[in-house]
């Protein structure tokens, strides 16, 4: 019998990570990673849950150890993991302590005569490769949403005994400026290196007001241009999204963009390139120069509302 | 200080398409390049050499062909590079590559301080620096922001999840860098052409103390079985002509799909 273990934070919305241990798994547990001094709630849909804290969480040395140390105890050969920041260093660690068989970023999973396999997307979201897990210990990770309200049976903290791993001294933490938290954003309108001038971002923030829409855009435009910072950054090193409308302008589609807002429910793409990757994640492919279209559609949008 | 950089040898994602015929994926005609992530650790690295006077040495597992990597890392700024290839180079997974790294690592170092960008543009994994820190025992940090060094430890400033956290870190450590670390220096044609040959040295699994054999797909920890082209069930429609054409039908579109407000 298969036994997975899931991990989450009391912060995050695991139903995905649940959904996707049981397509390979006939036993699901959960364990929440919390504040020693705070609560943490009962998975729904698992076979149970557990939750720790303490200092030596403060580390991703020190959950990754005690992750291994849960895995052990339970006898969990498939262990599942939100594909946050704070959980990718610590799937790393995890992976190289189970030596395991890691898929990061999983569409999906199964089992064949093989063994498991896991579908994943690679080379900038062009291609879904398949990859076999070749170990007795599987690590999986997945997006995660930001859980809107939790609620079910309270679950107590077990303090978490294990020493403080060395070499690592916490000196500060300050959290950063979220305005513009584009993660429950409704409408968003994303733009990428398609756009020419920091002068242009006026003109896509008219297209984002007329949608009553919040601004977002691609990697570049916050790591290399610095023309927005970091809040506004969808993707893998930025935020995952899923509004009702998506709208991706001068967009290409890398997959570093394309994991953080293929589950939006409606995507337009603006692209003068008709073999955009973009497109192919997109509803609607609108294939033109965004300086043609752009004030153009401003302009309609202020119409249809006059 | 010794520093190790580790960069990836990948092709160029945005020149990786499928053959609409043969349905196969036109990897090999893509040209590669040096990982862009891994080019801003190259550059923190080389800004501490300039600051303290540090070696700097690349490494790379990868195909031969990956010497056009290594030269150019050397022209930016490193010491020398090490390339470690084999009959598995191109089919090696993250673990394995963690493995040759942490031998070599043993066998060239020892080095204060390992860093390497925080993802490769054509895996996505984002797991070797981790693996490589666990195996070398050392502390690690993903996401770096800003890197000082203070003797024997170094300031980390590093964001995740809406946070942003300063760490000092005991060295030797692994770290792995955002790209909005720095901003990496342009590196000419020219200057890649003169950089010589002698500086780069090509080894085996053996050299760094590991066997062939742990690298081949079937002893691998993962192993891709197939690829196939992202599923595109969205593409409803596509618009294109003039463009007050389009915008009237993206409207209309809009309203079709109930997102308007």
């Amino acid at each position: 019998m298969s036994r997975a273990l899931v991990v989450t934070q009391p912060d995050l919305d695991a139903s995905r990570l649940v959904g996707l241990a049981r397509s390979i798994a006939e036993e699901v547990h959960a364990i929440v990673v919390a504040d020693a001094a705070g609560t943490a709630i009962e998975e729904p849909n698992t076979d149970g849950t557990t939750a720790i804290g303490g200092p030596a969480l403060e580390t991703a040395e020190g959950v990754a150890d005690a992750l291994a140390a849960a895995a052990a105890e339970q006898g969990a050969d498939i262990i599942v993991l939100p594909a946050t920041h704070r959980f990718r260093e610590i799937t790393a660690l995890l992976t190289a302590r189970l030596d395991g068989a890691c898929a990061p970023e999983t569409i999906s999973a199964s089992r064949s005569s093989e063994g498991i396999t896991a579908d994943r997307l690679a080379y900038g979201g062009v291609a879904i490769v398949t990859v076999l897990l070749q170990r007795a210990h599987v690590l999986l990770t997945a997006a995660v949403d930001i859980r809107a309200t939790a609620s079910g049976s309270e679950v107590a903290v077990k303090p978490c005994l294990l020493p403080m791993p060395a070499g690592k001294e916490l000196m500060s933490r300050v959290a950063l400026d979220q305005t513009g938290d584009l993660s429950s954003a409704e409408r968003i309108v994303s733009f990428g290196r398609g756009v020419r001038s920091r002068e242009d971002v006026a003109m896509i923030g008219r297209l984002s007001e007329a949608l009553g829409a919040d601004l977002g855009c691609s990697r570049p435009i916050v790591e290399d241009l610095r023309w927005l910072e970091l809040p506004h950054q969808v993707g893998l090193t930025g935020t995952t999204v899923k509004p009702a409308l998506y709208f991706a302008v001068g967009i290409s589609g890398q997959i570093q963009h394309l994991v953080g807002m293929r589950d939006s429910k409606y995507i337009v793409a603006i692209n003068n390139n008709p073999n955009a990757p973009i497109f192919e994640a997109s509803d609607l492919a609108v294939v033109g120069d965004l300086y043609e279209i752009v004030p153009r559609l401003v302009e309609a949008l202020a119409a249809r509302t006059a | 200080m010794r520093i190790l950089v580790c960069v990836k040898h990948v092709p160029d994602t945005t020149e990786i398409r499928f053959d609409p015929v043969t349905k196969e994926l036109r990897l090999r005609q893509a040209p590669t390049k040096i990982n862009n992530y891994d080019e801003h650790a190259l550059e923190a690295a080389v800004r501490l050499r300039e600051q303290l006077g540090a070696e700097v040495v690349i490494a790379c597992i990868g195909p031969e062909e990956a010497g056009k990597t290594m030269k150019t890392a050397v022209a930016a700024g490193a010491d020398r590079a090490v390339l470690v290839t084999g009959p598995w180079a191109g089919e090696i997974d993250p673990a394995g590559t963690a493995a040759l790294l942490a031998g070599l690592a043993r066998t060239q170092g020892p080095f204060d301080l390992i860093l390497s960008g925080d993802v490769s543009e054509d895996g996505y994994h984002s797991l070797v620096p981790g693996i490589l820190a666990a195996a070398l025992d050392s502390p690690f940090l993903r996401g770096v922001t800003g890197l000082t060094a203070d003797g024997a430890s170094v300031l980390v400033d590093r964001q995740t999840d809406g946070v942003e956290e300063t760490y000092r870190v005991r060295l030797p450590a692994v770290l792995s860098v955002s790209s909005s670390l720095n901003e990496p220096r342009t590196v000419t044609t020219l200057q890649v052409m003169k950089v010589s040959m002698s500086k780069v040295a090509t080894l085996n699994a053996s050299d760094v103390g590991l066997d062939d054999a742990l690298f081949q797909p079937q002893a691998a920890a993962t192993r891709i079985v197939g690829i196939r082209p992202a599923a595109q069930p969205r593409r409803q429609e596509v618009l294109t002509g003039e463009p007050d054409d389009v915008v009237q039908k993206l409207i209309s579109n809009l309203e079709n799909a109930g997102v308007l407000s």
